[in-house]
Formats: structure tokens, sequence, C-alpha cells
């Protein structure tokens, strides 16, 4: 059963990147490099968020410039772990870093951002300018 | 990134999972094993990164769930196997709003970590924090010996 699991696992991988040289140019969803992130397009607001698990506030930090939102930190494992043998290692240690382009006007001085169970939730209120506008029908 | 395309879940497609429509238009964008993908997706929506570490006297486990809820999470210790399944769901509101890009997995998931014959399920402690799950077993007073074999 356990021989089983590991191997699709690994089938899944291989098929994904196998879609990956064929969709966009190598990079997909499904190759994406830590950590995993989703973006929303709403109506006022575009938000991102990143699956970050292990890491609290302090580990992370966002920019902002030019349209461009990145997401940089490091993270290592707790000293209790790092003093017992690994028997298995999946997860990945190190320097991360991960853009996303913004395609919308943004303003940039209300960015928030909130990190909750390992997710960080970034937020990015559309500029006035781009928000829809409702345009008032008037009676003659 | 890609344009802001509104993204479409697949998983929501219906069935049947080998000869619907979905499956003739997805061959082009995906076209290695989609049948095999659609039905791996079903089964195994996420599957998490998870590090195990021993010392003399316990089994760490820890694995990347994010963004799920303590209840959502199920721990089984049958045969030296620790098996943990859960079911991470998306939150309604993002739902709403309409992906532009996904990476994130969400759905039902489950991973059998082998962690030897040796714990102690009664000693066992879990722990949920920052999205990661820390599961310590103590192990057996007979699996901490050290035993010397003489060679003859």
């Amino acid at each position: 059963m356990l021989w089983n699991l590991d191997v699709w696992r690994e089938m899944e991988r291989l098929r994904r990147d196998m879609d990956g040289l064929f969709t966009n140019y190598g990079r997909t969803a499904a190759s994406a490099t830590y950590p995993l992130i989703n973006v929303y397009d709403g109506r006022d607001e575009v938000m991102v968020t990143a699956e970050l698990p292990g890491s609290t506030k302090e580990d992370v930090s966002i920019t902002f410039s030019d349209s461009v939102l990145t997401i940089s930190g490091k993270r290592i494992a707790p000293q209790s772990v790092r003093n017992m043998t690994a028997v298995r290692k999946e997860r990945t240690e190190g320097e991360f870093g991960k853009t996303v382009n913004i395609p919308t006007k943004v303003d940039a001085n209300n960015i928030s951002a909130s990190f909750s169970n390992g997710i960080l939730s970034i937020r990015l209120p559309k500029a006035e300018e781009v928000k829809p506008k409702t345009i008032a029908i008037k009676t003659k | 990134m890609k344009s802001l395309i509104p993204w479409r879940n697949k998983r929501q497609s219906t069935e049947p999972v080998l000869w619907g429509d979905d499956w003739f238009n997805n061959i082009w964008s995906n076209p290695f094993g989609n049948t095999l993908s659609t039905l791996l997706d079903k089964r195994f929506a996420a599957m998490p990164s998870v590090d195990v570490s021993e010392d003399k006297n316990e089994v760490t486990v820890r694995a990347e769930v994010p963004g799920m809820e303590e209840k959502n999470l199920n721990l089984t210790l049958h045969d030296g196997v620790l098996s943990i399944r859960g079911e991470k769901k998306n939150e309604k509101e993002d739902r709403k709003k309409g992906y532009s890009w996904r990476e994130c997995s969400y759905g039902c998931f489950s991973r059998d970590i082998p962690v030897g014959e040796g714990v102690d399920w009664n000693g066992a402690k879990a722990k949920y924090r920052n999205g990661v799950l820390t599961v310590k077993l103590p192990k057996t007073e007979n699996a901490r010996k050290t035993v010397e074999i003489k060679v003859n």
C-alpha cells in the first residue's frame, strides 16, 4: 500500500512535468516553485494567497514595486528536529522567492497582508480608475 | 503569469471521466495521460510533503498541510504505518471571486508514512501549527534498546 502511494505520486509528478513542456513554455501551475500561490481577480481587489507551511510573519517579506509583487524569505527546520536523524526528507529548506505580476493598477499604499495556518493572504486593492463603475441612467 | 483568465475547476467536470467532452477538450492542453491524471486528481487532490526524523527516544513526523482546520485532520497508526488523512477545503470567499491563477490544490488527501513497529501510540502527541502537522511518537522500551551482537 505504501509503495503504491509513492509510485502514484511519482507518476503524477512526471505527468505534470511532461504536460509542462507543451503548455506555458514549461511553466505550469503543476511545476510551480515554492511557495505555491493562488491569484484571485476580484471586483475591487486582487488577492494573492501563498502556502508557506511552517513559516511565521517574521520569516517572510513582501515587496511591491512597479506592478510586481515579490514574496521572499528563508525557511530552516527547527533546532529540535535538526538534532535528530532524518529518515525521510521531502520538505525543502533554504531561501525562497517568488514574483507575481499584477496586471492591473493597484493602490500600492493600501496593500495589506495576513497570515493564518501557514497561508499568507495579500490583498491589493484596485486603483479607483480601474474599478468597475456603475452608470446611472437618467430619466428625461 | 498568464493573463487573468478565469480558472475553471477541472474536478467539477461531469462523469464519465474517461470519454466525456472534457476529456476530448483537454487532450490538447494536457497531452500526456489526461485520463490517468483525472483519476489521480480525484483520489489524491493534494499530497502533503512529509519529513520524518528520529532519535533514541522518539520518531517525529512533520507534514505540510497549510490552511487546514484541526478537526479536518485524521491520524491513524496501524502496523507501523502512520496515516494522515484530511480534507483541505477551499474557502467559500475564494470560490466566489473566481481564480485567475491557481497552483494550490484542494480536496481530500491521504499519506501513509512508515514509522516502524517500535512506536507507542498511547504516548503519541500531535499538534497543528502554522500549517504544519507535527506528530511525535515515542519509541517503545524494546525499540530504544541497542543490542550488541558478537561475531564469533
